[in-house]
């Protein structure tokens, strides 16, 4: 990079807040999927009015730009293909206001996703998107990503409880969006219009969250399955039969067996699948709700259906569910997650897809998901150095990828597009609804300096992937 | 022990989930992607691939790990970070050396008690006559962390003691400098403690420094010649068990056999490493110690030390003698198993960093309200007297077996 834009950004944020030494360009360069690219510089901003000098500079000499929180993303969106700027967002982690009497929070885009819950909950509130990163991952990545999680099948994804943020436009305009106010109607919804845009449209300062009163009651429960499409179909059964529990998550036995190696929680690995249930609501609706969904599971062909004794017990249990990604990585140095997702009917079908996919090409690919909302990961373990494995699991992918739009589905239920789906992008959206979005990508970022090179398919690129 | 290079395998099993930085002390407080295993291990792997040189820089961020191994522990494809920090820390050495601080500290202080006795004692001498606050701010600073010097060490009191009172069971005890010349009341207590339990206690005074400070920056060479003169200190004592009321020290103890791999003396170094156990765990699995009748009438908590409770995954014990002592109250203290910042010399080395965790862990500690603050190390010990100095809380940190001293008759 030139020493000039260097002494600009000096002279803007502080030299102590601007990385150029290799080392530093290093740990800013990959994120959790295997793309990888070095940036030309890492700004640590603490403002929105520090980024929004920075994005002038960058501006003027056409800069890339791309904000990076818990740099967990599972589809390549954080990772700087065209280097330029990393803006390392862990600074800016205040949460400015949780606001009980109106049921809104406002926090800074580099609060961590589980101490804002924290937070919320500790006020009786409750923030429910829960992306299995929560841990690691930042709010502002959240919601750019529009992530999703477990829950998302009674509460819906980060999407549904965005009302307001302040965002930060390629020019430097610093721009106030939405309120606090859950009816809102004034024009085109913009915070809608940001949220899932993997920072190609603007850079997410802060955001307004609406909330919910923290249910009275949970439970977790685990039902357990000798054949995987009995799984599938009790899936389908309990939303047919118009129960909505939080969260339906099935996993097959391969994924259970590599998360009991890493962390065991006590999860069946005999079993061919189980489905890990949370419901909550009154004491009540708790009790009711469980009977009918195990009366359901075993009509199904469940083998057993246990109860978390303890609140402990239950919180083992997710802890694992949550590890899940990472043990992958003890079978595999490349562990890819798809995240196709299906109309709720339509589960049983994908399921037993992606398994002769699997037997067709001779790949391992362990079956887990938000299976109540049709939400399917399966991971495809594999290593990128082994060529003649990846051309299969190319082919296994495009194969999942046609079924799952066949099938009336999406390519992405909540990890985005990113670098990793660009080219199944007009399989779904078609070439008008490309060139839609990207003359809005146009419109509000006429120099391409947001993100370049995501979500839109650029043959010419040069990508360079690594595990 | 491993080459770094032999670690290129595992450190592709990391995947950069990003799970270390939900755990990583070191992250808490600098929230940048370098002070983290993630980041680490990819600077590792680039220069083991050619494309990153073992710069200065590097060499910082990797002396930056604390060694703590909660992400080891949190880390779902179990990427064994802290051993590979180490191994990178001996590959700086190999191919440049020890930088100038360390190798003064290391070859000079830690490896030869008489110089490590006269650097402290100048230390006693340069308060005694307030020279030490001539010393620049931040070297003040530092010199605050270290507690008060006894007059006299454990060696030198020791001439006074009767060890041999014919009890029917011995064990060995490895004494660690830091009890010998800092906290000899410590080990007072450990020899009552055993002694009222029918064991007499076997301590060779010709021990050296274990060799966790050489081992862990990476002076592999050093640590295996101390290593091999503990083990011959050791030759003539007839016991099963050797124990140590330091945690650091007992985890290095244990790692003997591997540190002497391909030596002659590898097989020795396994079998000394069989018999060390940490000082509680020995009181509650081996000897099933019972409690004096005195009554000790205070509240108390419990710092885990990282060499303890996932070197050694000993956690339980302590605990069970805190509770077993009669009118101690326990009370447990939340992230009591986080690390408190001290680790060895990181207080000195990254003082700003280290007392961003100490804040933290004193923090947890005030809100148990306890009156005493018991802990297995006494690395950690001197970290927590300065925290709760700096932070104007009595300053009443000790370890478990000095309450379950208090609880017998003299």
């Amino acid at each position: 990079m030139q020493d000039n834009i260097i002494n600009e950004l000096y002279q803007v944020i502080g030299k102590e807040n601007v990385l150029t030494d290799k080392e530093d360009l290093i740990c800013y360069s990959y994120d959790a999927t295997s793309y990888s690219h070095l940036p030309e510089v890492v700004v640590v901003p603490s403002s929105a009015e520090e980024i929004s000098l920075v994005l002038k500079v960058a501006n003027k000499h056409r800069m890339p730009v791309v904000a990076r929180g818990g740099g967990t993303n599972l589809c390549g969106a954080s990772v700087p293909i065209k280097g330029g700027i990393v803006l390392a967002m862990h600074r800016l982690n205040k949460i400015i206001e949780i606001d009980g009497d109106n049921l809104v929070a406002t926090v800074e885009a580099g609060v961590n996703t589980e101490k804002f819950q924290q937070a919320v909950e500790a006020k009786g509130l409750f923030y429910p998107p829960d992306p299995q990163s929560a841990k690691m991952s930042t709010m502002g990545g959240n919601v750019a990503q529009n992530a999703g999680g477990p829950r998302g099948f009674k509460y819906g994804v980060t999407r549904d409880f965005v009302l307001g943020m302040k965002v930060v436009l390629a020019d430097g305009t610093i721009l106030d969006i939405g309120g606090k106010t859950i009816k809102n109607v004034t024009g085109y919804d913009l915070t809608k219009f940001f949220t899932g845009s993997e920072g190609t449209l603007g850079v997410i300062i802060a955001i307004t969250f609406r909330l919910l009163p923290l249910p009275e009651a949970k439970k977790t429960m685990l039902a357990v399955f000798g054949d995987l499409m009995d799984g599938a179909r009790t899936i389908s059964s309990i939303v047919k039969n118009k129960i909505i529990p939080v969260t339906l998550e099935m996993m097959d036995q391969e994924t259970m067996g590599l998360i009991e190696k890493s962390k065991p929680v006590g999860l069946p690995t005999d079993a061919a699948a189980a489905i890990l249930i949370e419901v909550d609501g009154s004491e009540h609706e708790v009790e009711r709700q469980m009977k009918k969904i195990e009366k359901v599971a075993r009509a199904e062909g469940a083998t057993d259906v246990v109860v978390a004794r303890t609140e402990e017990e239950a919180a083992k249990l997710w802890e694992g569910r949550k590890a899940a990604f990472g043990c992958m990585a003890l079978s595999a140095v490349t562990p890819i997650t798809e995240d196709a997702t299906v109309p709720r009917s339509k589960l049983p079908e994908m399921v037993k897809f992606i398994k002769d996919v699997a037997k067709k090409y001779s790949l391992s690919i362990p079956v887990l998901g938000h299976t109540g909302d049709g939400n399917l990961h399966p991971i495809i373990c594999t290593d990128e150095n082994n060529l003649e494995e990846m051309e299969r699991v190319e082919k296994a992918i495009d194969e999942i990828f046609k079924e799952t739009l066949r099938l009336g589905g999406t390519l992405s239920g909540e990890h985005g597009i990113g670098l990793a789906k660009q080219k199944y992008m007009e399989l779904e959206v078609g070439q008008d609804g490309l060139n839609l979005m990207r003359q809005l990508k146009k419109a509000v970022d006429p120099n391409n300096i947001l993100n370049p090179g995501k979500i839109f398919l650029q043959e010419t690129e040069q990508i360079n992937e690594k595990a | 022990m491993k080459k770094l290079e032999s670690y290129h395998d595992e450190i592709k099993h990391c995947i950069r989930c990003g799970a270390c930085q939900a755990v990583c002390p070191v992250f808490e407080v600098m929230e940048r992607e370098m002070a983290v295993a993630r980041g680490r291990l990819r600077l590792i792997r680039e220069a083991l691939e050619g494309k990153l040189d073992l710069t200065d820089k590097m060499r910082d961020y990797i002396d930056l790990c604390v060694g703590c191994r909660l992400c080891v522990d949190n880390c779902p494809a179990k990427v064994n970070t802290d051993q590979i920090v180490i191994s990178a820390r001996h590959k700086f050495v190999d191919v440049k050396g020890l930088p100038f601080l360390h190798r003064i500290m290391l070859e000079q202080i830690l490896s030869k008690k008489g110089n490590f006795n006269m650097a402290l004692k100048s230390l006693g001498l340069a308060r005694g006559t307030r020279l030490n606050k001539l010393l620049p701010e931040q070297l003040k600073k530092k010199e605050e962390i270290l507690p008060t010097i006894p007059q006299r060490t454990f060696v030198d009191k020791m001439k006074e003691m009767t060890l041999d009172t014919g009890a029917p069971k011995k064990v060995g005890f490895f004494l660690s400098c830091m009890d010998n010349f800092m906290f000899p009341e410590v080990v007072e207590a450990a020899i009552k403690v055993l002694q009222k339990n029918d064991w007499d206690v076997v301590i060779p005074t010709d021990v050296n420094c274990c060799g966790a400070p050489h081992h862990v920056y990476g002076d592999w060479e050093t640590a295996a010649k101390l290593a091999k003169k503990n083990i011959e200190a050791f030759q003539d004592a007839e016991v099963d068990y050797i124990i140590t009321d330091c945690a650091t020290c007992g985890s290095v103890l244990k790692e003997y056999g591997e540190m002497l791999s391909g030596d002659a003396m590898e097989q020795k170094g396994k079998e000394f490493a069989a018999k060390i156990m940490d000082i509680n765990a020995f009181l509650i699995d081996v000897v099933k110690m019972k409690p004096g009748q005195n009554k000790v009438s205070q509240t108390v908590t419990y710092h885990d030390p990282c060499h303890l409770v996932r070197h050694q995954m000993v956690s339980e014990q302590p605990r069970e003698i805190l509770q077993a002592v009669d009118g101690l109250e326990f009370r447990e203290c939340s992230d009591a198993d986080r690390c408190c910042g001290g680790a060895g010399t990181y207080n000195i080395n990254h003082y700003d960093v280290s007392m961003k965790i100490l804040d933290k862990k004193i923090e947890n500690v005030k809100d148990t309200t306890a009156d005493i603050l018991a802990t297995s190390c006494p690395a950690c010990r001197i970290q927590l007297s300065y925290g709760m100095r700096r932070a104007g809380l009595n300053d009443m940190v000790v370890h478990p077996v000095e309450l379950l001293a208090r609880s017998y008759e003299d």
